[in-house]
């Protein structure tokens, strides 16, 4: 069983696309591979496919004397499964968060479906270590039934009513359409970026959502939130040196984000540019302040202004006023 | 194809190189003086073909950098999935697979010699019937082919697991959607979606490490040694990288963090008798060894040590006492610090210990490992007791250093 296998790879994807299809011209042949393949593909799997006088190609295509297309097979390619694909979706039936998607009758068919297969591997070969602990309640039949509301409504852009608490313990109830759903695997939780009346964009906690009702007006037309919107004006400029290999540390903890990182020369610091949501900055400021003396945020003068604070109220916290 | 392809046959190197484009983002062509100059534009031009969307150029004084830049949060399709979709094949691969397919798709069961007889007379193509055999037990073993054996005969027959018959309700096609961006396996998911031209558009990830996907093949053969109780050859290298190591381990769990990307697999060491964390990301494709009989016995010594352990280090450390952390926060108006200190305490204890004061109490083997959530509270640390004097002394000097890096007390930075 492998994982990198050309039975997954985009050639034959592009191949298995192009035999589904009776008839074809060289066009459509190369539009498909420009589609579907990489950047290059054109130059190295459209040869292969086009029948060539030498016999170059795979034979998988004839011309006909209109100059048409023909797969030489019969049917369409069937989409086999392979064991790595049953076995992982096996897997998933012992993850709390399948019965956000499945209700109890299609849960008991897939496991009906899958009760000879292994799965991947077991929930405890892997240890989240620094989790949050107090993730959604997943199996939470309330919290399902949000879920559900939700995602159809994401799906089918309707207008919902939500009432929710906020974090500051308000109930608030809101118009809205759900454009985005969102999970972090850090904190264990789904959120819901919806859009309001007045175009505005409100983020909402699965967990803290009380009531969830379909309006049978859809007022509010969907709209991709814009993710430029909450985008930082200016990017955090850091500069991190390599004492206690903080530069490596770094670099892979702050994978996730957009960043342009420079290592001068002859020096063994980076710097670094971050570009982050405007909601993230508490957080960020104090994951960058755990790195301590080996990172220091360089700009933008007020986010290094409360950087400083902070440093200060600890500084006179250990040494007194 | 000869010369350059943008297929591969081996993944080790490629991951290596995107993974260093991803990030280490400031590396310039000198920087992979590993290969030569060649390999490099090879392997940059293998990624351009696959990520371009996702490349960016920047010119520093020491060179030209390539680097991958996304915001994860942003991308509903890990785009590092591309890589492994890069598998090189022969041409022979690609026309028994459709051809093979296409004939055995009728649900009727065949021995290799008939297929074989009926390769070159529906379509001309004249194959020795061992290739074909071949491709047919590889088939089996990927779960395509199943076989049954009458007599001296082994017939074969494609299985009638399809793509459509278990992805046929919407719940199912959202699930695999979302499990399509799970850090183990999620590449798993993609390809199904992209067998039936689907693809998860509902669902985006925060905190999301998707570089953790190059590592799946490594994960794969680690987690199939674990769950049959076996050894496996690990080799590791020195932190310059220039001397190499090989470790027979054991391996027990994959530690996995969501806030520093870092996953490492905790691993017995038999040779030393010790317990031992391995980064995964840093790890070649481990060989598969004999089963260790002694399994069970060293599992239940790490569940109690990993009990007591506030992320992946397995080391105790001599004479470390329980450290505990000192929290200030206003009991009415700050209750969020409560709120994160009560979920990210991992298996400390937290006691309320005085007005707006919070005590988090960390009973762990390794206190140092620790610190860098500790220092996530900087400006609210009354004091640290307990851990190491070492600990405790770093910490103060860390305090000092930053506030004479910050400005000190009258500096420009204080608003």
């Amino acid at each position: 069983m492998r994982i990198f296998s050309e039975l997954y790879g985009a050639y034959f994807r592009i191949v298995s696309q192009v035999l589904t299809e009776h008839a074809l011209t060289d066009k459509e042949v190369r539009d498909i591979v420009a589609k579907e393949g990489f950047r290059d593909s054109g130059l190295f799997l459209t040869g292969r496919l086009l029948p060539q006088k030498d016999n170059s190609d795979w034979g998988l295509l004839s011309r006909d004397k209109a100059g048409v297309l023909h797969p030489v097979t019969v049917s369409e390619p069937p989409h086999v499964l392979t064991a790595l694909q049953k076995r992982w979706l096996r897997s998933k039936l012992d993850d709390p968060r399948i019965c956000l998607f499945l209700d109890d009758r299609e849960l008991a068919a897939l496991c009906q479906r899958v009760a000879d297969v292994e799965p991947l591997y077991q929930p405890d070969a892997v240890r989240y270590v620094d989790r949050y602990s107090d993730g959604d309640p997943f199996t939470d039949p309330d919290y399902r039934k949000n879920f559900r509301t939700i995602l159809a409504a994401r799906k089918k852009e309707q207008t919902l009513e939500i009432e929710f608490i906020s974090r500051y313990g308000r109930r608030i109830t809101t118009k809205c359409l759900p454009c985005k759903l969102e999970y972090s695997h850090r904190d264990d939780k789904f959120r819901v970026f919806c859009r309001t009346f007045n175009g505005r964009t409100c983020v909402i906690n699965l967990a803290r959502v009380v009531r969830v009702t379909v309006l049978h007006k859809n007022t509010i037309k969907y709209e991709p939130i814009d993710e430029n919107a909450l985008r930082c004006g200016e990017p955090l400029v850091i500069k991190v040196s390599s004492e206690r290999r903080a530069d490596e540390r770094f670099l892979m903890e702050f994978a996730a984000y957009e960043k342009r990182t420079e290592r001068e020369a002859g020096s063994d610091s980076l710097t670094v540019r971050i570009w982050y949501d405007k909601n993230d900055e508490t957080d960020l400021l104090i994951r960058l302040l755990s790195y301590g003396p080996v990172l220091e945020i360089t700009g933008p003068p007020a986010i290094r202004a409360k950087a400083a604070e902070r440093v200060r109220r600890q500084y006179k916290l250990l040494h007194g006023e | 194809m000869a010369g350059f392809s943008e297929l591969i046959k081996n993944f080790e190197k490629t991951r290596d190189y995107v993974r260093d484009f991803f990030i280490y983002g400031y590396k310039v062509r000198n920087d992979f003086d590993k290969k030569s100059a060649r390999t490099y534009d090879d392997e940059k031009r293998r990624v351009e073909s696959w990520l371009g969307d996702y490349l960016v150029y920047d010119d520093s004084v020491r060179g030209k950098q390539v680097a991958i830049s996304v915001d994860s949060a942003k991308i509903a399709e890990n785009p590092l999935y591309q890589a492994f979709y890069t598998r090189s094949f022969t041409d022979n691969d690609i026309r028994l697979h459709f051809l093979l397919l296409d004939i055995m798709c009728d649900g009727e069961q065949y021995t290799a010699r008939q297929l074989t007889d009926m390769l070159y007379d529906g379509f001309q193509l004249s194959i020795d019937e061992q290739t074909v055999r071949n491709k047919l037990k590889e088939y089996e073993e990927e779960g395509i082919m199943l076989s049954e054996r009458q007599g001296r005969a082994v017939y074969f027959r494609l299985s009638g697991d399809f793509a459509e018959d278990w992805l046929d309700s919407e719940g199912l096609i959202d699930a695999v959607s979302f499990f399509s961006e799970m850090q183990e396996f999620g590449l798993a998911g993609n390809s199904m979606l992209k067998m039936l031209k689907l693809k998860n558009e509902l669902f985006f990830m925060k905190h999301y490490y998707i570089v953790h996907a190059l590592e799946d093949e490594v994960m794969l053969t680690v987690l199939d040694a674990m769950e049959k109780h076996k050894t496996i050859t690990v080799k590791s290298f020195s932190r310059s990288r220039d001397k190499e190591f090989e470790h027979v381990a054991v391996p027990l769990q994959v530690l996995s963090s969501v806030q520093t990307g870092r996953r490492f697999l905790a691993a017995w060491l038999p040779e030393s008798g010790k317990f031992f964390s391995f980064r995964l990301d840093y790890m070649p494709m481990p060989k598969t060894g004999g089963i260790f009989d002694e399994y069970d016995e060293v599992m239940a010594r790490y569940r109690k040590l990993i009990g007591h352990s506030f992320g992946v280090s397995l080391y105790e450390v001599e004479g470390a006492e329980p450290l505990k952390l000192v929290i200030s926060a206003d009991e009415e108006k700050e209750l969020f610090i409560v709120d994160r200190l009560r979920r990210e305490k991992r298996c400390g204890s937290l006691e309320k210990t005085g007005m707006n004061e919070f005590t988090v109490t960390l009973d762990i083997c390794d206190p140092n490992e620790a610190m860098k959530w500790v220092k996530t509270f900087i400006g609210r640390i009354k004091h640290i007791e307990g851990g190491t004097e070492e600990i405790r002394r770093r910490f103060d000097s860390d305090i000092d250093r930053m506030y004479q890096l910050y400005g000190g007390d009258g500096g420009e930075d204080i608003q």
